[in-house]
């Protein structure tokens, strides 16, 4: 015994040495809060509300206790049973033995059989296509939310504190239902009808609401046991046939169960529910506010413009005319220079014309032409004699001379001879 | 507008109105005509969020049957 060096002289005392193996075990992490498994075998409560059995498989075995009130015994286990149990080992000096001081315990065998059931629907789920269909989309501002979760439920409250923070007076339908044990199945299916039915619109008119758009099936976090209903596969083809899209929140980030792998979205938790679906209304009516704001800005400027260009266009058109006027008073001027220059040139042309007329009549004048050695005869009357033929003999006639003129009878009429 | 349109296509056609808009470059004309139709749509949007709001009714499984029954 290397140990036994350590002790200066003679025999150890039992209850010293006892005292050594508890000290030493108790020490050691390994021995504490260990998880076991083991078959149940001679479980008793005492009357001091403590309760014994012995943990044992064909290799071993070592008593155990669960203390009163220390931790929940499931009904389900009793002799015979397969538990998981979580442990510490404890020595009992007065009687140098062994004991494991329980802190959890859990019957292995539903366990195990509920997790392969789990898988063989999640396989089947896989093969008939239901966790690969395509997923509802959840409405952008859901009319009408059936929430359908444990009445009176603290995840039921979180809830309703989130909406009223979000969107106060958001229209909803809570469904109570149970969400543990026997029967929540068959609850939540019956809520999940019943919320079917609401979408119908002759329903929704007859209750007197929209029609429902959005279903959130919730549960609080809880022992796997507890929430073992959202695994099932009632509850999970319920899901898959809702013609409205569903929310399955259930218990904590790190619970996924069936119903989470076939809805149309998974929340983490009931309050996670919320806020993927329902808006802060503030934002959005934010968002409406600036959209407004913009939409009449880009108006009232773009009229602006308009304004300044009819302005301009105002004061340009008031100008045209006068421009217009000037422009024709040059144009005015303008003809009446070449009118007065070309009357000037016609007025020149004209006067030399006449002079030169003037002088021809001047030196075609009879005067002139008597001057010449002419002389006129006219008849007594003043008729120019231009013919021998108008004259008879015997008669009176006039001849004018240059200087002066002469009366003159008609002796005699020779005729030219006709060529 | 034609027939019922989504909140979600009115909220992206008003985004396309308001940046087209705000581009500039059309006519007088066009750009009433935008205006009027983004003020439909804002409308359309905000009926939709009156739409949301209403009664809240907590019930029993059995009363929301006899509900639907009734």
């Amino acid at each position: 015994m290397s140990r036994g060096a350590e002790v200066t002289t003679g025999p150890i005392p039992i209850g010293q040495f006892v005292a050594l193996v508890k000290s030493t075990l108790k020490r050691d992490p390994l021995f504490q809060h260990q998880v076991l498994k083991g078959e149940v075998s001679g479980m008793k409560m005492a009357r001091s509300g403590h309760t014994y059995f012995d943990l044992r498989d064909d290799q071993g075995q070592m008593s155990c206790a669960i203390w009163k009130n220390r931790c929940h015994v499931d009904n389900s286990i009793k002799d015979g049973s397969e538990v998981v149990i979580t442990a510490s080992i404890d020595v009992y000096a007065p009687r140098g033995s062994m004991t494991l001081s329980v802190e959890k315990i859990e019957p292995v065998s539903t366990i195990g059989a509920l997790e392969e059931t789990r898988r063989k629907l999640v396989s089947a789920l896989r093969d008939d296509g239901s966790l690969d269909r395509t997923r509802l989309q959840i409405p952008p501002i859901p009319k009408h939310i059936v929430i359908i979760t444990g009445a009176n439920s603290a995840a039921l409250s979180d809830m309703q504190r989130l909406i009223e923070n979000r969107w106060p007076g958001l229209r909803r339908t809570i469904i109570g239902v149970t969400v543990q044990g026997d029967g929540a199945a068959s609850n939540i299916c019956q809520a999940l009808a019943a919320a079917r039915e609401m979408n119908k619109p002759e329903i929704a008119k007859k209750l007197q609401r929209p029609v429902v758009d959005l279903i959130i099936v919730a549960r609080g976090g809880g022992s796997a046991e507890d929430l073992w209903t959202f695994n099932l596969e009632a509850v999970a083809r319920a899901i898959i046939a809702s013609p409205v899209p569903v929310i399955s929140a259930i218990g904590h980030e790190s619970d996924i169960l069936v119903s989470d792998l076939v809805a149309d979205i998974r929340a983490s938790t009931p309050s996670n529910a919320i806020e993927r679906c329902v808006p802060e209304k503030n934002d959005i009516l934010m968002w409406f506010d600036e959209i407004e704001g913009r939409l009449e800005n880009s108006v009232l400027r773009r009229f602006g413009e308009s304004r300044q260009h009819l302005i301009s266009l105002t004061a340009r058109l008031r100008l045209a005319p006068l421009a217009g006027l000037s422009k024709a008073k040059d144009k005015l001027n303008g003809m009446k220079m070449r009118i007065n220059s070309s009357s000037q040139q016609m007025l020149s042309a004209e006067k030399s014309r006449l002079v030169r007329m003037e002088t021809i009549l001047q030196s075609s004048h009879p005067k002139r032409v008597l001057e010449r050695g002419y002389s006129m005869a006219q008849t007594k009357d003043g008729e120019i004699l231009s013919s021998v033929k108008n004259i008879t003999s015997g008669q009176e006639i006039n001849i004018t001379f240059a200087d002066g003129s002469a009366f003159a009878d008609i002796t005699k009429i020779i005729e030219d001879d006709e060529k | 507008m034609s027939e019922k349109i989504s909140y979600n296509e009115a909220v992206s056609r008003l985004e396309i109105i308001v940046s087209e808009l705000e581009r500039g470059g059309k006519s007088l004309d066009e750009t009433l005509a935008m205006f009027e139709e983004g003020a439909a749509l804002l409308k359309v949007c905000q009926s939709e969020l009156d739409a949301a709001e209403g009664r809240l009714a907590e019930l029993s499984l059995e009363e929301i049957n006899s509900q639907i029954e009734g």
